[in-house]
């Protein structure tokens, strides 16, 4: 599938396989081009900090005000903005997933009605903190729950950081597979 | 070769016999007693010297005529009188055949005393026979060594007859595959043999029946409770005296736990890639990204120290990581090297 074609109308989740120097650029670009279409977006960021981020998408003229952020990282890290506000949800850990899916949740049942597309941002990250089984069925949740709620997604991951058993297993959950 | 040419060899070889018997009889018995190789006395029954072969002469160095009238102990012992559990006298005493080992110098003999008779059944003397045993014995030692060796090796030793049976079965073979000595003799190898390997052994011992040679090959074998055992065979042919092939002997050597490990080993190699090269590149990629975003402004100060301990938490997880992964390789038991063992688990520095 071609990275252009990947954000589309249609409620699909996308598996982005980028280089770790193209990873923020390519987390930009989706981010844009999803705005573009009309959703409402939610990063759920556990590689830079959510406010540093906000802040970097301004710098390069996108929209954050359709921008959510569930951030499992700043609190962690030890950071110094670690208050959840109007559009940020603080986890205090990336191997924190019960606080991680709650969070999910309530995001979706916040924006209920709105056209959603979720951005993880990174499934190679979560793979530092957490086994791999954790992280397979983690992602089934979030896909499953995407699903049923006929929203869209994309995950991003390094090129080449995912073994073959998981890469089949993550590669079963999504709707296509792109390499950036 | 028929029966008619057989007849007449025999006819011919007997004529002559009778010649020699013609021209000499009397000297016929003493021409036997002297072509036997082993040193034989006639005694009467109190042990006095009645005659001696042409070996005994050789074995005491002396000359019959010069010791006539002596007595056995005498010139065997030089002693005044019987020894201590003299084969001889026991011998008149049980009116039966005694015999014993004896060491003279370096070589072993056995000496045999079977006792002489008259028309009414008295003893009326004794044959003394000393044979030389030493290469007999000698060899007997070192078979008993060898055998001992493959008894108590590790290894798996198995020896199978003929018709491919059991029939002998080492300490070895008894802790690799389960079965006892006696629960295994008789049993075919093939019994232990998985599948695709019964076709092996079946060429192996054809291909050493014609005095081929056999490299060594790795077979999953069958133990007592059902598992597998990955074995390593050598093979080699049993020949019996004539040099006849008899059977084929197997010395297996369990690579199970050595194969685990190496798998085991394997599997670590690829997750501590996997844990360790993708989480670095992605910090080093990460730190590169908040020196360009500061050196550009686009960060300020503050931000790139919050960025860079984000990266300090990565880099300590991957270590911790690590550290779970050596710990299980040590919990695993499987084979690591004491010092591979003490250097996984090796205190982490501060």
């Amino acid at each position: 599938m071609d990275f252009a074609e990947s954000i589309t109308d249609d409620d699909s989740i996308i598996l982005y396989f980028s280089e770790p120097e193209k990873g923020r650029a390519t987390n930009t670009e989706i981010i844009q081009k999803s705005i573009n279409k009309g959703y409402r977006v939610i990063v759920v960021t556990n590689n830079f900090p959510s406010k540093i981020l906000e802040r970097l998408y301004v710098k390069n003229a996108v929209n954050t005000e359709k921008i959510f952020f569930i951030d499992s990282i700043t609190s962690f890290a030890g950071g110094v903005s670690v208050k959840s506000d109007g559009s940020h949800i603080m986890i205090r850990s990336p191997q924190d997933l019960t606080g991680l899916s709650m969070a999910f949740s309530d995001v979706l049942k916040k924006f209920e009605g709105d056209k959603i597309f979720i951005l993880f941002d990174s499934l190679s990250t979560m793979l530092i903190y957490l086994p791999s089984d954790k992280v397979v069925r983690f992602m089934h949740f979030i896909t499953t729950k995407l699903r049923t709620l006929d929203e869209s997604g994309a995950i991003l991951a390094v090129k080449g950081g995912l073994d073959p058993l998981l890469y089949s297993q993550v590669g079963s959950l999504v709707d296509g597979i792109v390499d950036t | 070769m028929n029966k008619t040419t057989e007849f007449r060899t025999s006819e011919d070889a007997l004529k002559l016999w009778a010649e020699e018997e013609e021209k000499e009889p009397e000297l016929m018995w003493e021409k036997i007693y002297d072509a036997i190789g082993d040193p034989i006395f006639i005694l009467d029954s109190t042990g006095l010297i009645l005659s001696m072969n042409e070996a005994s002469e050789e074995l005491l160095e002396v000359k019959f005529q010069d010791i006539k009238g002596s007595r056995c102990y005498e010139i065997v012992h030089k002693t005044e009188t019987f020894v201590e559990g003299c084969p001889f006298r026991k011998s008149m005493e049980t009116q039966n055949r005694e015999s014993y080992k004896l060491q003279i110098g370096t070589r072993w003999y056995r000496v045999s005393v079977d006792p002489i008779k008259n028309s009414e059944g008295g003893v009326i003397g004794a044959v003394h026979i000393i044979t030389d045993i030493d290469e007999l014995i000698k060899i007997h030692a070192k078979r008993a060594q060898l055998g001992a060796v493959i008894e108590n090796t590790g290894e798996a030793v198995i020896g199978t007859g003929p018709d491919g049976l059991i029939e002998s079965w080492n300490k070895g073979a008894e802790e690799t595959f389960g079965y006892s000595h006696e629960e295994i003799t008789g049993e075919p190898l093939l019994n232990l043999v998985k599948g695709d390997y019964k076709r092996e052994n079946e060429e192996i011992r054809s291909d050493l029946k014609k005095n081929n040679r056999t490299s060594e090959r790795e077979w999953k074998m069958i133990r007592k409770d059902g598992t597998e055992a990955e074995i390593e065979l050598s093979f080699s042919p049993i020949y019996d005296e004539r040099g006849v092939f008899y059977g084929v002997s197997y010395i297996g050597h369990n690579i199970g736990p050595q194969r685990l490990a190496e798998r085991e080993l394997l599997g670590y190699m690829t997750e501590s890639f996997i844990r360790m090269k993708k989480p670095v590149e992605i910090i080093s990629s990460n730190l590169k990204e908040i020196s360009e975003l500061y050196e550009k402004e686009e960060i300020s100060a503050d931000d790139a120290d919050e960025m860079i301990k984000i990266q300090i938490k990565n880099a300590e997880q991957i270590l911790e990581n690590l550290y779970d992964l050596n710990k299980k390789m040590v919990h695993k038991k499987i084979g690591i090297p004491d010092e591979y063992r003490s250097f996984f688990l090796e205190e982490r520095a501060g």
